[in-house]
């Protein structure tokens, strides 16, 4: 019977005993934001790596704030990239902000599946997703990955879908998001 | 794909600027975090810039010219090719009609030269350069582009010897190889552009 109890305790205590503590400040320290673009002839995928951000979680919730320059993705493809950068109006408006609000006691659920309120600012139009559900897992000690996949859809942010042979892309493009956070104190995110 | 919806209500003021306190004292204030100076991009990178988007809208509307024109251009270039062959035969066989050849040629050359013309002078706005199937592209124009002016240069050597009742020699072999090289780079230059 002890022994019986003994497994059932290791057994359990991961799931109540050891979630990661999130709360304090956040950097971003390395990222790879991938969309997706789908015509019928081909599928596109553009990439950025120099996307930046903040953090800050206290005990319960937290915000997380991510900007990307348009202009950063690659496509592969320089003429392709010039036309995504004249359909998202870049000249205009050149970084794609993302503010995330941890819905409450997603802290607490950490690693695992996280829920966020998540703003996006591109293109001149905010778009908001409600409840948008995320992937989070310690990489480390002081190190966090949060990825997961924001449905943007051209026509929320007014964005003339592109065409090849009058055969426009899909309105979905699927951004995928890997997020890699480090931990920093106060004086650190000032200065980051 | 999940539909992006309004956030109905975001409680507890997470982007305003008065936040809710937090127990944890090593915590920055919030209006920090949301703010995107401090994310570390210059203000020249985050800066509007009208004239940069006014050179991109230029450049498209005439890079999409020049698609649509590219793609008419292929058929008669495509026809002409074929009714080379077929005149090429003609000649063979004694016969020195060559003037619908030549009139589609010219045709052709005049719709080729316009097409290139709204690649040449479509603005180059910063950032601009070469890469992936564009590049390929652009080495390919550097081998239809002299083609399409010594083809018909050649074919019209060739067609002043006809006229003329003089022997051919390899003069028609040369502008049927330039020809076909020609159309073949032409097409393939067409193929791997995408969007």
């Amino acid at each position: 019977m002890n022994r019986t109890m003994a497994w059932l305790w290791l057994l359990l205590t991961p799931s109540f005993g050891i979630a990661m503590d999130l709360k304090g400040n956040w950097a971003l320290e390395r990222s790879e934001i991938t969309y997706t673009v789908t015509h019928p002839l081909h599928i596109v995928h553009g990439k950025s790596l120099k996307a930046r951000g903040k953090g800050v979680c206290y005990s319960g919730s937290g915000e997380f704030h991510v900007g990307v320059l348009v202009n950063s993705f690659d496509s592969g493809d320089n003429n392709r990239d010039m036309h995504m950068l004249q359909v998202t109006k870049a000249g205009l408006y050149p970084l794609i902000d993302v503010k995330a609000a941890l819905a409450p006691d997603t802290v607490n659920k950490f690693p695992g599946t996280i829920e966020a309120d998540v703003t996006v600012q591109f293109a001149g139009q905010t778009v908001k997703f409600s409840r948008l559900k995320l992937l989070g897992r310690e990489v480390k000690p002081g190190e966090a990955l949060i990825s997961g996949v924001l449905p943007l859809k051209l026509k929320d942010f007014k964005i003339q879908a592109p065409s090849l042979l009058t055969m426009p892309v899909q309105d979905e493009v699927p951004v995928n998001l890997e997020l890699y956070w480090k931990r920093v104190d106060s004086r650190d995110l000032k200065k980051n | 794909m999940v539909s992006a919806k309004p956030v109905e209500k975001l409680k507890s003021s997470v982007f305003k600027k008065n936040p809710v306190q937090t127990e944890d004292s090593r915590a920055a204030d919030p209006a920090q975090v949301n703010s995107t100076d401090d994310l570390g991009f210059s203000q020249d990178e985050i800066k509007s810039d009208p004239q940069f988007q006014k050179e991109l809208e230029a450049r498209t509307d005439m890079l999409r010219i020049h698609q649509t024109l590219g793609l008419i251009t292929a058929v008669p270039m495509t026809t002409e090719f074929i009714l080379g062959v077929v005149t090429a035969n003609n000649v063979a066989n004694g016969g020195s009609d060559t003037g619908l050849h030549a009139t589609l040629g010219i045709t052709t050359a005049g719709l080729y030269i316009t097409t290139a013309m709204f690649a040449i002078l479509a603005p180059k706005p910063k950032g601009t350069k070469a890469s992936g199937n564009t590049e390929l592209h652009s080495i390919l124009a550097w081998i239809h582009a002299p083609l399409m002016i010594l083809t018909p240069l050649v074919g019209d050597m060739a067609n002043d010897r006809i006229a003329n009742h003089q022997p051919v020699g390899d003069l028609g072999t040369i502008h049927g190889i330039m020809a076909a090289t020609l159309l073949t780079s032409y097409l393939t230059s067409l193929a791997v552009i995408t969007f």
